[in-house]
């Protein structure tokens, strides 16, 4: 078996295994401790502050790559089993200390963004890059609107050959009403995020319906038309992909600072307020 | 088939995960070399920087831009080839910090808001609080310090968090909790130390404390500790979670699986008891009898009640309860041959003996044959000489006085001439000379409410006729014998002055009760037959006999058989008129003295307690034969037993004691209700 597979097979075990544990820990420690004496409240409120805190100071550290404080994918190891046991140690938290007050909601909701949030990433950052590993060829994100002038100019130059050498603008046309909106800018977006055939299916339908009236030397031109129009839908797909990829973060990190922000201030509130009834 | 790869676009040689800014030229155009700066502005000018070479500027347009131009720079060395500035664009990174900070910013914004806001206190609040302090809900100095200290203290309170003082809890400002106020169960070490022991040596289940518990707890004992606010308006803020209750009482017994310390006596045994009565015996065999089944109770509700506030069960009074079997009884009714309570009498004296030894003393009625009734020698021991007088007659028959010796005839004398001169008091002064009598006897003033239950409106017709027929002109009698007792030949005088009034012929008719003296006097009062002054009692309660018991029960400490003791003991037998110690039962109070239980005993709730029972809800809740359910009575007190449990001497009275198991098969069983609090308190005193 592949020792990298074996590596990462034993990591996730391990890791695995310490979150259940550390949960069930937890879990254990609020059935005993929970509606007694001992501030458990406390306790669990801690352990959720040091989880976020946890979480921040892995934004940080790749903010500072130069500090040999581990690599990063421990930290982003770090990052997701911890964030696992931030929801249980929030769900503890709340199960003795909900709250219907303005900030304690404010609190939950920014938990709640950032859980869905983090969760949807993960999913996001292993099932995406994985597809596009799979799908045609590599492209880098930042070239893709490139790429797409490059195929719209492309494609021009074929029709103004095709009319020339045909003398028929029967290509034209159709490109003026197909094609033109098709090629400017990225298009299907949610659909090749689900993966979705459609997108191909769809313009190859309208391009085989046309094609049918086109002589043999029209269909040379078309060919190589239909040709770059996939590459543009391949590139498509890239386009929604890597968006994805790249954007989901702006779910989740700004929304941390904002739960940092507001879990100071729930800390010094729950600090000046309670215990001295 | 066209590749990606094919397609030939300006790649920009600088695209870097870190950057945050790009160039902004469109796509389709080529991107500059340099890229703009870290704070997005365009570096780029021209195509190149001129070389000067010797007096002649070179262009220095790189190879990959093409190679030199075929301008040239101009003369002062400005490249020719200017490139237009574009508006560089925000990459990816760049534009996720904005959004961060400007979240980030919000989210300050809105805290600096919230606290300078006016209505800081609603917005910062966790939640509603409960119904009971809806009042001061926007009050949160009412309760928090904080709220009375600045914004900056409170972030000290995080870095220094001071341990809770009896002072800082403000709830006492309301909430009167009486002494040792974040004491468990608001009681003294001492206290607690006292109830931990008495549940050792009486209950050896009965939980536990763990004392090292207590200590770490008690740290955390303020009220808070058991009751949360801002649980919402319909929160019971004043219930609190069992576990609480469970970091200090080391539970070594299972509620549910019976496994219990049972209840020590309830109903409280027959020694706490005031009335006597033997329930199996009424339900299982009176109630069954001919006469009375009709009047009978069906349920113990005939008898009992369950007042409304509290749920204590009282007794109702006896006109409402044993009335309609024991009437006739209480009015002597039963005793046939009773006239009632003898009072006032001419004893019986063997006037012969006295005569044989010269002994005067005036008329005396021949056919009496009374002895001294116990009001009399009451009466009489306000002479301290007469209370001597009576020591020396001590148990001698009056009538037999043969072989009495000369001390005693004497002392018969002294007596009979005491009766009569107390006859002749009461003749003449009426209840004004028997209450200063009684005063003399018992050495205190007597209330008013005092000497006319203990007269109880003696007729003095009556007693002026009785006294009248018994002894004929009995201030004279007296008169001479003051006169005798000055003289020095007494024995002649009297002879001669006594034989003076012997002419006056004294009759007096020997009559009986019968039938229609009894009807007459069914409502009770005073009657005189032959010679003696009858009281019949007639009713509950009678104020005579209740009141000469009351009087006379804490004089018999001193001396049983003194004149007090003799009234207390004839009272007190149960054949005697009013039948009062049937039912009622007497014991010694505090001071070691007797008193009389008439009415039911109390039932004190408002003693604090660290248990509680109400009985409304349970009776609600009809289960079958209510009280019964829970009181069973004891079989085994139906035989020799019960006359015990009538004579107040058994301790489980006539009712078996509740068994735990009782309420344990209800409230855990049936509906899984196991809260300890459901039956027991923690405060002592209602926070209320």
């Amino acid at each position: 078996m592949d020792k990298q597979l074996i590596k990462s097979n034993s990591i996730l075990i391990i890791n695995s295994g310490l979150f259940l544990l550390s949960s069930m820990a937890l879990y254990f420690a609020y059935l005993t401790y929970s509606n007694t004496f001992i501030k458990f409240g406390f306790v669990s409120g801690w352990i959720l502050f040091l989880t976020l805190a946890l979480h921040v100071l892995f934004n940080i550290r790749k903010m500072c790559a130069f500090l040999p404080v581990g690599s990063s994918y421990f930290w982003m190891q770090v990052h997701i089993y911890v964030g696992f046991f931030a929801v249980v140690a929030f769900f503890v938290h709340m199960q003795e200390h909900s709250s219907s007050g303005l900030i304690g909601l404010i609190l939950q909701w920014l938990f709640y963004i950032l859980i869905a949030g983090g969760v949807t990433g993960l999913i996001i950052t292993r099932l995406m890059p994985y597809r596009l590993a799979i799908h045609q060829e590599e492209v880098i994100y930042e070239r893709i609107p490139a790429l797409r002038e490059a195929i719209k100019k492309k494609i021009k130059d074929i029709i103004a050959l095709s009319v020339i050498s045909t003398e028929s603008t029967s290509i034209s046309s159709f490109h003026k009403q197909k094609l033109e909106k098709y090629l400017d800018g990225p298009k299907y977006f949610w659909l090749h995020i689900l993966n979705s055939s459609r997108p191909y299916s769809r313009i190859r339908y309208e391009m085989e319906g046309f094609e049918r009236y086109l002589n043999e030397t029209e269909k040379d031109f078309f060919m190589q038309i239909r040709e770059l129009v996939t590459l543009k839908t391949h590139l498509d797909y890239h386009y929604a992909v890597q968006t994805v990829l790249k954007y989901w973060l702006f779910l989740h990190i700004p929304f941390s600072y904002a739960i940092m922000a507001f879990s100071i201030i729930h800390l010094i509130l729950v600090y000046a307020f309670s215990g001295d009834m | 088939m066209v590749n990606l790869s094919d397609l030939k676009i300006y790649k920009n040689d600088y695209e870097r995960p870190m950057q945050k800014w790009k160039c902004g030229r469109p796509p389709g155009e080529s991107p500059c070399k340099l890229g703009p700066d870290q704070k997005g502005r365009c570096r780029t000018s021209y195509e190149c920087q001129p070389i000067q070479n010797s007096a002649r500027w070179v262009c220095a347009r790189p190879e990959s831009m093409g190679g030199k131009c075929s301008e040239g720079p101009s003369n002062n060395g400005t490249c020719a080839k200017k490139i237009e500035k574009c508006k560089p664009v925000r990459t990816n990174r760049l534009s996720r910090g904005v959004i961060s900070r400007i979240i980030f910013s919000a989210s300050i914004l809105l805290i600096v808001f919230i606290f300078s806001a006016k209505y800081m206190n609603s917005i910062i609040s966790p939640g509603a609080v409960a119904r009971a302090h809806s009042y001061i809900e926007n009050d949160c100095a009412a309760c928090h310090h904080a709220s009375r200290n600045s914004i900056g203290k409170w972030i000290f309170k995080v870095l220094k968090d001071k341990k809770i003082d009896e002072e800082d809890i403000l709830c006492f400002e309301c909430h009167n909790m009486g002494l040792n106020l974040i004491e468990p169960h608001n009681l003294s070490n001492e206290e607690l130390k006292k109830i931990s022991e008495r549940n050792k040596n009486s209950n050896p289940d009965h939980a536990h404390i763990d004392n090292k518990s207590i200590k770490e707890v008690r740290e955390n004992m303020f009220c808070a500790g058991c009751h949360t606010e801002h649980k919402g308006k319909d929160f019971n803020i004043s219930l609190p979670d069992d576990k609480k209750c469970l970091e200090c009482h080391i539970v070594n017994y299972n509620h549910s699986e019976k496994i219990v310390p049972e209840f020590r006596t309830i109903p409280a045994n027959a020694k706490n008891k005031h009335i006597k009565i033997n329930h199996a015996k009424h339900f299982d065999e009176y109630f069954k009898t001919g006469k009375f089944v009709e009047v009978a109770p069906q349920g113990c509700e005939d008898c009992h009640a369950i007042l409304p506030d509290k749920g204590n069960i009282i007794t109702l009074g006896y006109s409402m309860t044993c009335i309609n079997c024991h009437q006739k009884q209480v009015s002597g009714r039963h005793l046939d041959k009773s006239n009632g309570i003898a009072v006032f009498m001419v004893p019986g004296i063997d006037l012969k003996t006295l005569k044989k030894n010269n002994i005067y003393i005036g008329s005396w009625p021949k056919q009496s044959r009374n002895k001294i009734s116990p009001f009399v020698k009451f009466l009489l021991s306000a002479d301290p000489e007469n209370v001597e007088t009576l020591k020396v007659i001590g148990k001698l028959n009056l009538l037999k006085l043969k072989h009495a010796d000369k001390s005693q005839l004497k002392a018969v004398e002294k007596i009979a001439w005491a009766i009569k001169e107390l006859l002749y008091e009461i003749y003449e002064r009426g209840h004004s000379a028997l209450a200063l009598r009684i005063q003399k006897v018992v050495d205190r003033e007597v209330t008013s409410d005092e000497s006319a239950a203990l007269l109880e409106l003696l007729p003095m017709e009556l007693f002026q006729k009785s006294v009248n027929k018994w002894y004929g002109e009995i201030g004279k009698e007296l008169k001479i014998h003051e006169n005798i007792k000055n003289s020095p030949d007494s024995s002649s005088i009297a002879n001669v002055s006594f034989n003076q009034l012997k002419e006056k012929k004294q009759t007096v008719a020997i009559s009986s009760i019968n039938d229609k003296n009894k009807e007459w006097l069914s409502s009770g009062g005073w009657s005189l037959k032959d010679f003696t002054i009858y009281y019949q009692p007639a009713g509950h309660g009678n104020r005579f006999i209740r009141g000469w018991i009351d009087f006379t029960a804490p004089l018999i400490n001193q001396n049983e058989s003194s004149p007090a003791g003799e009234i207390f003991n004839l009272l007190s037998n149960p054949e005697s008129p009013g039948i009062c110690f049937k039912c009622h039962l007497v014991e010694k109070d505090q001071f070691e003295k007797l008193q009389v239980n008439w009415a039911n005993k109390k039932i004190e709730n408002n003693t604090p307690s660290l248990n509680k029972f109400t009985h409304t809800p349970h009776y609600l809740m009809g289960l079958e034969g209510s009280c019964n359910f829970c009181h069973k009575l004891n079989g085994a007190l139906k035989g020799a037993g019960a006359e015990n449990a009538s004579k107040g001497l058994n301790n489980f009275g006539d009712f078996v004691s509740v068994k735990m198991s009782t309420c344990v098969d209800c409230h855990i069983e049936k509906y899984g209700n196991k809260k300890c609090l459901t039956c027991h308190n923690y405060h002592l005193i209602s926070a209320i």
